[in-house]
């Protein structure tokens, strides 16, 4: 399986001292063909990881520690644009200041891709071709994540990082665009319009971190808990420790 | 296309109204037939000067807004005109047979000291579109107190000529000044323009800009310069016209949408047909009195926009 980025060592510290570690040591990797889910607490690191893993944060010195690569390159240096054609971050809220319509933030990834033939596909995907033209602040959160994610695929990305990226939408949404992103990740379809081929999913949900994914990670103070086969690094003494409260419920469940 | 079919038939009204401007004044006709160069002198390079004016307010009002990620921004609300007119009441107190030349060049100087530690900031990482906002507020305060500060230990007739400079004056204008104002805005927004895609995607904000891969902070460097300029373009010549940075572009943009190489041309011809206007019934209502330029545009322009706030917008 083609690995496609590669961390190692990565941490990131909030004003530069040692005393405000976000992240310290993580190493992960991500493959082709793999759905990850990104499994912690409130505040454990999740957002800091994804967005460090996108590139989105920068790599001051000041404040990261590690390195990256893609596909054996290094990915720090990279140009973010470059890095934006592979990978996607996609955040839980999409709330700009002046009103924009859904096919303008759709075009607004174009910058990355440079191909405008994805706004079509992107717009079916998620179920958005009657509020192509509606501006999105008069969109429910739901609605507005579909948005993020559309803009996403027309990036043309490879790894999607969903940060909650589907918290907001309705169940069968939930579940529908879960299984399509599911399928292009698996490979299935023969003529996929994206080239989507992993996803990191960030989600409080365990049930669907199971339906869904290949692997997990578990972040837990800025640190890696566990990571590998979903059923492994979830299991019933590491849902004990990240969620003392509702582990033993949902371990009744399971 | 959308953007062509208002920005043509706005051009048009633009040339209208600079005929008007020539056509109509408190000076008899029969005094200028025969000297077509007074005409120029007495009306042209004013008119010429209210255009530039106008849209290099507009376009900088639409860029700082988009940098910082706040429809409230213009150079107002950021503090960069309480810089100007720090300068201009420095240089006005100071006196002296230049008073009209210091007093520009004092609102010039004031201007960019006051967006200069607004650049520091924006080129620091992590400094998002809010604390910089803050931050020119702040300014903002500390400049009009130190405006009053100069004004209380001075009572010098160099600090009334600033006052009627911080109301907006055109009066003052020569036809080299508004050709190379003119020339300077188009050139700068022109310049601007070819980064039109990437000022879309800060529409969205600064996390979903830096997604797509847009280097946020040299965008920033080169807006916050390009508004800086703008604006001072504005100031050093017509000293502070309020309203127009903040006004336009939103009426732009609720007309074409967000878009940015709909809304800066745009914002162009509107800022300028806005400033001519007002400069026109400025001259008109009350001749041979005058009325400054920028009490009209604060007058009128807030029940106007008042009143189109009101109505749904064209677009989205």
């Amino acid at each position: 399986m083609a690995e496609l980025l590669k961390a190692e060592k990565i941490g990131w510290c909030a004003s530069g001292s040692e005393s405000e570690q976000i992240l310290d040591q993580c190493s992960v990797s991500i493959s082709a063909g793999k759905w990850v889910t990104l499994v912690g607490p409130n505040g454990a690191g999740k957002s800091t990881l994804l967005q460090l893993l996108a590139g989105t944060l920068g790599y001051s010195r000041d404040h990261f520690s590690g390195c990256i690569s893609w596909r054996g390159e290094d990915w720090g240096s990279m140009r973010p644009r470059d890095r934006a054609s592979k990978v996607a971050y996609v955040a839980a809220d999409l709330d700009p200041a002046f009103p924009v319509t859904v096919e303008e933030v759709l075009q607004s990834g174009v910058f990355a891709s440079g191909n405008c033939d994805a706004i079509e596909p992107a717009l079916e995907f998620c179920d958005l071709l009657s509020l192509r033209a509606r501006s999105i602040q008069y969109l429910s959160g739901g609605e507005r994540q579909r948005v993020a994610l559309a803009r996403a695929l027309v990036q043309g990305a490879e790894v999607l990082f969903l940060d909650e990226a589907l918290s907001k939408m309705d169940l069968d949404y939930q579940l529908d665009l879960g299984a399509k992103l599911r399928a292009l990740v698996s490979g299935s379809e023969a003529r996929a319009p994206f080239r989507v081929s992993s996803v990191v999913l960030v989600s409080h949900d365990l049930h669907l971190a199971f339906r869904w994914a290949d692997e997990a990670w578990v972040l837990h103070r800025g640190r890696l808990l566990a990571a590998g086969p979903v059923r492994e690094a979830l299991s019933d003494e590491v849902l004990k420790t990240i969620y003392p409260k509702a582990a033993p419920a949902f371990l009744l469940q399971k | 296309m959308k953007g062509a079919r208002i920005l043509l038939p706005s051009i048009a009204v633009l040339v209208v109204l600079f005929g008007a401007s020539l056509a109509l004044g408190s000076i008899e006709w029969s005094e200028i037939i025969g000297q077509p160069s007074l005409l120029w002198e007495l009306r042209g390079s004013r008119a010429l000067l209210a255009v530039a004016v106008g849209g290099a307010l507009a376009v900088s009002g639409a860029l700082l807004q988009v940098l910082f990620s706040n429809p409230l921004c213009e150079p107002y609300t950021l503090g960069i005109s309480s810089g100007a007119a720090l300068g201009a009441v420095v240089a006005g107190s100071l006196g002296g047979r230049w008073i009209f030349e210091g007093v520009a060049l004092g609102s010039l100087v004031g201007s960019i000291l006051f967006m200069l530690p607004l650049a520091m900031l924006a080129t620091r990482r992590g400094v998002s579109g809010q604390s910089l906002l803050l931050a020119g507020v702040m300014l903002g305060f500390f400049g009009s107190s130190l405006v009053a500060l100069v004004m209380a230990l001075n009572a010098s007739s160099g600090v009334a000529q600033a006052l009627v400079w911080l109301l907006g004056d055109l009066s003052r204008a020569s036809s080299a000044g508004g050709a190379a104002s003119l020339v300077a805005t188009v050139a700068a927004t022109v310049w601007i323009l070819r980064r039109h895609a990437e000022l879309d995607t800060l529409l969205l904000g600064e996390r979903p800009a830096r997604a797509v891969g847009v280097e946020v902070d040299g965008l920033r460097r080169e807006v916050l310069a390009i508004s800086s300029l703008l604006v001072a373009v504005g100031v050093a010549t017509s000293g502070m016209i309020g309203f127009v940075g903040l006004m336009v572009p939103h009426l732009v943009r609720r007309q074409v949408g967000s878009l940015h190489r709909k809304v800066l041309p745009l914002c162009l011809v509107w800022g300028a047909m806005t400033v001519l206007l007002s400069d026109l019934l400025g001259r008109l209502l009350f001749a041979p009195r005058e009325i400054p330029v920028g009490v009209i545009t604060a007058l009128i322009g807030a029940p106007v926009y008042f009143f189109w706030l009101r109505g749904r917008p064209r677009h989205g």
